[in-house]
């Protein structure tokens, strides 16, 4: 068990997820496919680990001229994945 | 909203791989991608150049043919940086998007501009077609050059900034020689230069 850690976060799909959007420059969006494609996820599974992330306001959204929905990260999302990141060190390396 | 996902307990150690595998993928692709623009530019001009050099004639500057090729290979160039480009950027939106567009358009007004600089130049001060031919040699590669560190600032991007120097001081070398050991020396400096930046992106992409 690791209670510390942000549950939101601590899951492999949304792990990897917000690693991604939090790689690209702040300021950039990511398409729906694009994250489907470079996290290898089917477009069912990786619907409901965005909205999870949607819900926690880590993550925010918006639909372009083509219809296709674009994300990134918020800078809430952005502080609570450092914190995720922190705690994670510190569990794996207590002081 | 619970998934048949969460149930599953992520351990600790496996999110820090994770991570540490997934914050550099789009750097690396990002290297990847210039290391093969890189080496597209290193033959388009090394032996665009090159070419230039071989089919030299004093006082008649470059054969037609050798101007064909070097155009062919620009071409050519360009469309692998294109292709490299949009895989890159493919379904990135906002900052990075707008980066990419306005990166677009300051090569094509680099190389537009540097035509029309030279032709004008050249029409303007009379200049013999050897004269034409080194002025357009030199003002090439520093365009390229300003372009390379402008953008490589901007973005944070050494390598580019450092590409970009080199070619500085290539185009202050060129402007010193005489033909066709100018163009000689542009064909080994592109390759030289190209190289070794293709080369660096392509061990940081490793």
């Amino acid at each position: 068990m690791s209670p510390a850690l942000d549950p939101i976060i601590h899951a492999s799909a949304r792990l990897q997820l917000m690693v991604f959007l939090s790689s690209v420059t702040r300021g950039t969006t990511v398409s729906f496919a694009r994250l489907r494609d470079e996290l290898q996820l089917t477009p069912g599974n990786l619907i409901t680990h965005i909205r999870k992330l949607e819900e926690a306001n880590y993550v925010a959204s918006t639909k372009g001229g083509s219809g296709e929905t674009s994300y990134w990260i918020t800078d809430a999302g952005r502080a609570a994945f450092v914190t995720y990141r922190k705690e994670l060190e510190s569990l794996l390396n207590p002081s | 909203m619970t998934t048949n996902l969460d149930k599953d307990e992520l351990d600790p150690e496996l999110a820090r791989q994770l991570i540490a595998s997934g914050e550099h993928r789009l750097g690396k692709l990002g290297y990847r991608t210039n290391a093969a623009s890189y080496l597209a530019w290193a033959i388009a001009w090394g032996v665009g150049f090159g070419c230039q050099a071989l089919s030299h004639a004093p006082g008649r500057g470059a054969a037609n043919w050798s101007s064909l090729v070097f155009f062919a290979l620009i071409l050519l160039a360009l469309a692998v940086s294109i292709r490299a480009g949009r895989r890159y950027f493919a379904g990135l939106g906002g900052f990075a998007r707008r980066i990419s567009t306005l990166s677009a358009w300051a090569w094509n007004a680099a190389m537009l501009g540097t035509l029309a600089v030279a032709a004008g130049l050249a029409r303007a001060l009379h200049l013999a077609p050897d004269s034409t031919l080194q002025l357009s040699t030199t003002v090439a590669i520093l365009a390229f050059a300003l372009i390379f560190v402008g953008l490589g600032a901007s973005r944070g991007d050494a390598i580019s900034v450092g590409v970009g120097l080199a070619f500085v001081a290539t185009a202050a070398v060129v402007s010193f020689l005489a033909l066709p050991l100018a163009l000689a020396i542009a064909a080994i400096a592109s390759v030289a230069i190209y190289g070794t930046a293709a080369l660096m992106c392509w061990r940081a992409a490793a």
